[in-house]
């Protein structure tokens, strides 16, 4: 059975934990063979149609998805880190009519357990350290600024 | 060949955003909008001390960013905060995070059909080849 998922998130990064009683090298498959890969990450809004990965440090990955529409979508990056069975990071692009998203990073952990493995995925809105500082210094700015604006538009004089 | 992609800040509407915010002059303007509701674009430069033309391409980023709209009437250019816009910039994480558990579900379905008499997954073949 699946347990909750436990997740924290700041304006550019989530963060999710999961178990699993499955053993982590089955975990591991799942997320580096192609045709596991398929089984799962698709959904019925989008069937991963194509995969082709190259399962090395530097080596590059591509999803190609297919709506019961007939719309397409894709998700490629770059394997950063890939240490079989406990770490695999990739950089996450996707493009196609879903929507845009820029360059991102995941990173997925799998730790042993006595009774299964942990799973941690921790999702980057960003996937340079710099654009990433930049960007949350003027995010949290405007955060404070602006996320109460209906009681900061109503308030009298100057803030 | 995975590169960066040149024009990605065009297609992607958050980093738009973050990237307006990222200028402390634009978010002074926004912070003057959102007090003001609205204002004269010549009343915008003011403070500021900076030419129309210097004032306009900020504000031109902050359009393209969905963060002001801007109304032309006659010759007064007139901008107005647009708060939707910075709501959406949230949505990410949000959106994200459904998928993900979602696709947790999913990974933990397919795990499931490990078979342990077999020590395989149910869809891998038994080794022939002995």
């Amino acid at each position: 059975m699946t347990e909750q998922t436990l997740a924290e998130f700041t304006p550019d990064m989530l963060q999710l934990k999961r178990r699993y009683s499955a053993r982590r090298d089955l975990l591991w498959r799942a997320w580096t063979e192609p045709e596991r890969i398929k089984q799962w990450l698709s959904s019925s809004e989008w069937v991963l149609e194509k995969i082709a990965l190259d399962l090395r440090a530097g080596g590059d990955y591509h999803f190609f998805f297919r709506s019961p529409e007939g719309k397409t979508s894709e998700v490629f990056g770059k394997y950063e880190t890939v240490e079989a069975p406990s770490l695999l990071v990739f950089t996450w692009f996707v493009t196609g009519e879903c929507g845009d998203v820029a360059n991102t990073r995941v990173c997925v952990e799998f730790i042993e357990r006595a009774d299964g493995t942990e799973m941690r995925l921790r999702h980057e809105r960003f996937a340079s350290r710099t654009d990433r500082n930049n960007h949350l210094t003027g995010w949290l700015e405007c955060m404070d600024r602006f996320v109460d604006l209906p009681a900061s538009m109503m308030a009298q004089g100057a803030g | 060949m995975v590169e960066q992609l040149p024009h990605a800040d065009a297609i992607d509407p958050v980093s738009l955003v973050f990237a307006a915010l990222a200028d402390p002059t634009r978010r002074s303007i926004l912070a003057a909008l959102a007090q003001q509701g609205s204002a004269r674009v010549t009343d915008l430069a003011q403070p500021f001390r900076m030419s129309l033309q210097a004032v306009s391409k900020h504000l031109k980023k902050l359009e393209r960013a969905g963060l002001i709209k801007r109304d032309v009437q006659g010759r007064v250019h007139r901008c107005s905060m647009d708060p939707t816009t910075l709501r959406l910039a949230a949505s990410w994480i949000e959106e994200q995070t459904k998928f993900w558990q979602n696709r947790f579900d999913a990974l933990g379905k397919y795990l499931e059909e490990y078979d342990e008499s077999r020590d395989k997954m149910r869809d891998e073949p038994d080794d022939d080849s002995l």
